[in-house]
């Protein structure tokens, strides 16, 4: 969006003169740039001059590289530069390149990114006062290698605090969005967070201790495989949320050969929509269109493997207000096949709503276990048997199911009112597929 | 050719320093000097003011202006002034941003009264932004003022320093001022598009400003001066903002409230603003509900969410998340997230208010 009016890379070798005699690294010592560093910093007492500054000249194409050591930022640091690649020199050991923002008095975020062509790779971001790294409506974003997390009070690492961020990686209303070999810690919301985003690869990350491990929200077609999800409260969601304009309803996502497991880590979020997440969850899909969930290895999530609910549960159970058109509130076309389900549903959460479902499913058990598949079995009427609408399940290893008639336990077990819960535990409505998803392309 | 290298070579020095050297500002060029992007480096070479501008006091064709409803800036106070091009005019228009010929010079100069209960007291100048409209779209740059206040130089990496300054009252008050890097000015003034001026233009300018003969309006003015290409429709016939603090008391709180959310927060909660993931629209036409908050989730709140569920809650100010983040001084719950660190105490009035007469309305029934 942005391109400045000088050419950074002109200059290069004398930045790179210069700017090697800056600041007094804390380790590191053997570290050796690559040869296509534009510009290389590192730690010192100027740290939030240097790397702002450094990030405002940069040119596009330029690729700033980051010293081993922990870099100590007070505020938000912030690119809007198009084209620009930040290299550190790892996310996790001893030669670790670290942006530390426990000092932080400004900025909603630690950084803040508007450049198209965005590209962040080995380094470990922590402490940001509120959301990690957060990227506005860009064409093009990369996250490899990069590390979130918030050390608690004391100093202990990888705190799983309601005062963290809410977001690690939050890249929002963009396009071409990659995230990779990451690894988030202890966020209060999401660890990966993607929204509003179009044509998006999750991959090969690692969320654990997150409220929600990997999140996609109102996203239009993307990848979710190779992950690993544990101990967050709830593992992998695909969430449609309403009210929104720039993407009002998602759809087209695939979640696929990740490893999602003990996902059973009490809800710590401050409230909002993901404060009603139970814990105990798997994967989770609200209000979704076109969502394919196969070849996961789904295990020993204390409530269920999947849930999938529509909108209309939040209104009907959790009594939120009904949404504007034109956001959808149904589930449709949804594919849950070939996935390993192993102990899951074994000890339910004892979250207010999951409750209500047992109450409702099965009244007289004195050790619960819940199913691999809970559907609230709301339906688009309009919709009413079209087959490519349907909630398709098949082949998945065990697949223990039951449609626990959300309307119906909402209004005889909240509202108090008179209504014949009908549960159904009857695979053959579901007994289907849909095409397989086309994997999305991130040109290069 | 040779220029150019050598000017880049200096603006290479001028960066390089800054690097290593902390949070002074960099050297200026000698006067005239301009940087590798063509920014003087020095306010004074910009030709605004008279004398080196500590005054205030415009040049010949530099129009001073202010909008009926500001932006709150601390308690800051603040100079504007327009400059067009020569034979230049602005395109009019009553509803829509004006827009403004190449060349074009938008300047704001922030300063805090020596002490404010003294009209005849003197002032302190921080920073003088400059709203620079090239050839190829707007740039945006800020010039500090050094201790003496002879002299504004040109900062790209933003400054920040605790300072002490006297309130409405007389009391002390020591805060942090934060001079906004370059990167910064975009956040408010290009969100996701390209970057603009905020506020000149009708509705903002449509109220009386005393060009030192008396009150006039400054829209009238502007015309009377030639700087529109055509003739704006008679007063009456426009639709002016609303200052939120007026003493008006026939205007309502709404009104008063809407006026105040135009000009603090529409920038970013707008369309393709910076807060457009939102979906909260605080833009002076907007009139749905749910757009402007009313019982509305935030889809992604964390701690910025204080705890609450809605935006808005008809008739309660204290669950309300708009209001609990503007009174916040925390800076992951704090909105606005730029320009400003401090709660403001009339905007907070106003818009409480406002919620508060609101009918009451459940967003959510309890089960």
């Amino acid at each position: 969006m942005f391109r400045p009016r000088h050419a950074f890379s002109t200059i290069l070798p004398a930045v790179l003169l210069a700017l090697a005699g800056c600041g007094d690294d804390d380790a590191g010592g053997e570290y050796v740039p690559p040869a296509d560093c534009s510009v290389v910093l590192r730690p010192g007492a100027s740290a939030q001059t240097q790397v702002q500054e450094a990030l405002i000249g940069a040119a596009s194409g330029d690729t700033v590289c980051f010293a081993p050591g922990t870099f100590a930022f007070s505020e938000e640091i912030s690119l809007s530069v198009d084209g620009v690649k930040l290299r550190g020199a790892g996310m996790t050991g001893a030669n670790a390149t670290v942006f530390d923002f426990k000092a932080q008095t400004a900025g909603a975020q630690g950084m803040d990114i508007t450049g198209d062509d965005f590209v962040m790779e080995d380094i470990a971001v922590k402490n940001t006062r509120g959301d990690g790294v957060r990227v506005t409506a860009a064409t093009g974003v990369t996250f490899r290698r990069v590390r979130v997390s918030w050390d608690a009070p004391d100093g202990t690492p990888d705190a799983a605090l309601s005062t963290n961020g809410a977001y690690a990686l939050y890249p929002v209303e963009s396009t071409d969005v990659l995230v990779e070999g990451c690894e988030i810690v202890g966020a209060a919301d999401a660890g990966v967070y993607v929204g509003q985003s179009r044509n998006v690869i999750v991959r090969n990350n690692i969320a654990r201790k997150n409220v929600a491990g990997i999140e996609i929200e109102n996203c239009i077609d993307a990848d979710v495989y190779g992950n690993e999800a544990y101990d967050n409260t709830a593992g992998l969601l695909i969430f449609d949320l309403p009210n929104l304009v720039t993407i009002p309803n998602g759809r087209t996502t695939r979640v696929h050969d990740n490893d999602v497991y003990e996902n059973n880590r009490r809800n710590f979020a401050a409230v909002g929509i993901i404060g009603l997440v139970p814990d105990g969850i798997g994967i989770m899909i609200l209000a979704g269109n076109d969502v394919e969930i196969d070849a996961n290895d789904v295990r020993d999530n204390g409530t269920t493997a999947v849930l999938v609910v529509s909108y209309e549960s939040l209104i009907s159970l959790a009594k939120e207000s009904r949404p504007a058109p034109p956001y959808d509130t149904w589930n449709e076309t949804l594919h849950i096949h070939d996935n390993t389900f192993t102990n899951n549903g074994r000890s339910p959460s004892a979250n207010a709503l999951v409750q209500v479902v047992i109450a409702a499913t099965q009244p007289d058990v004195a050790t619960p276990v819940l199913e691999d598949i809970l559907y609230d079995g709301y339906a688009n009427p309009d919709h009413a048997g079209m087959d490519d609408k349907r909630l398709c399940i098949r082949g998945n290893t065990t697949q223990t199911f039951i449609n626990f008639d959300a309307a119906d336990v909402a209004t005889k077990f909240i509202d108090g009112g008179t209504a014949e819960v009908v549960i159904s535990r009857d695979l053959a409505p579901h007994d289907c597929t849909h095409p397989a998803h086309a994997p999305v392309v991130i040109a290069p | 050719m040779l220029r150019r290298l050598s000017s880049l070579a200096l603006a290479v020095l001028v960066a390089l320093a800054g690097a290593c050297g902390g949070d002074d500002p960099p050297p200026a060029a000698p006067d005239g000097g301009v940087d590798a992007n063509g920014w003087p480096t020095t306010l004074a070479a910009w030709g605004l003011f008279e004398g080196d501008g500590h005054t205030q006091v415009p040049v010949a064709g530099v129009v001073p202006y202010a909008p009926v409803s500001p932006l709150f800036s601390d308690y800051a106070a603040k100079h504007r002034f327009l400059r067009l091009p020569p034979g230049t005019t602005i395109t009019y228009d009553d509803e829509a941003m004006w827009t403004y010929p190449v060349d074009t010079v938008l300047v704001k100069t922030f300063a805090y009264a020596d002490d404010p209960r003294d009209p005849a007291s003197g002032e302190r100048l921080i920073e003088t932004r400059i709203l620079w409209h090239r050839a190829d779209g707007w740039d945006a740059m800020t010039y500090v003022w050094n201790d003496a206040q002879t002299e504004a130089v040109r900062t790209i990496a933003g400054k920040t320093f605790t300072h002490a300054w006297l309130d409405a009252e007389g009391a002390t008050r020591e805060t942090v001022y934060r001079v906004p890097n370059t990167n910064q000015c975009r956040t408010c003034h290009a969100g996701e598009d390209v970057l603009g001026p905020l506020g000149p233009r009708t509705r903002q300018l449509d109220s009386d400003f005393d060009y030192g003969s008396g009150p006039e309006n400054q829209v009238d003015h502007l015309a009377a001066l030639g700087f529109f290409d055509r003739t704006p429709p008679p007063r009456a016939m426009r639709l002016a903002m609303i200052d939120p603090e007026t003493a008006d008391a026939s205007v309502t709180t709404e009104v008063r409230a809407r006026a105040y959310l135009e000009a603090n927060c529409a920038h970013c909660h707008r369309a393709g603003g910076r807060a457009s993931p939102s979906g909260l629209y605080l833009g002076w036409e907007v009139t749905d509900p749910t757009r402007l908050g009313i019982c509305k989730t935030p889809p992604a709140a964390g701690r910025g969410s204080c705890g609450l569920m809605f935006d808005i809650v008809p008739g309660d100010p204290d669950k309300s998340i708009l209001f609990c983040r503007m009174a916040s001084e925390e800076p992951e719950i704090r909105m606005p997230e730029l320009g400003s660190v401090i709660a403001h105490e009339g905007g907070l009035e106003v818009v409480r208010q406002w919620i508060a007469e609101m009918d009451p309305v459940d967003c959510a029934p309890a089960p």
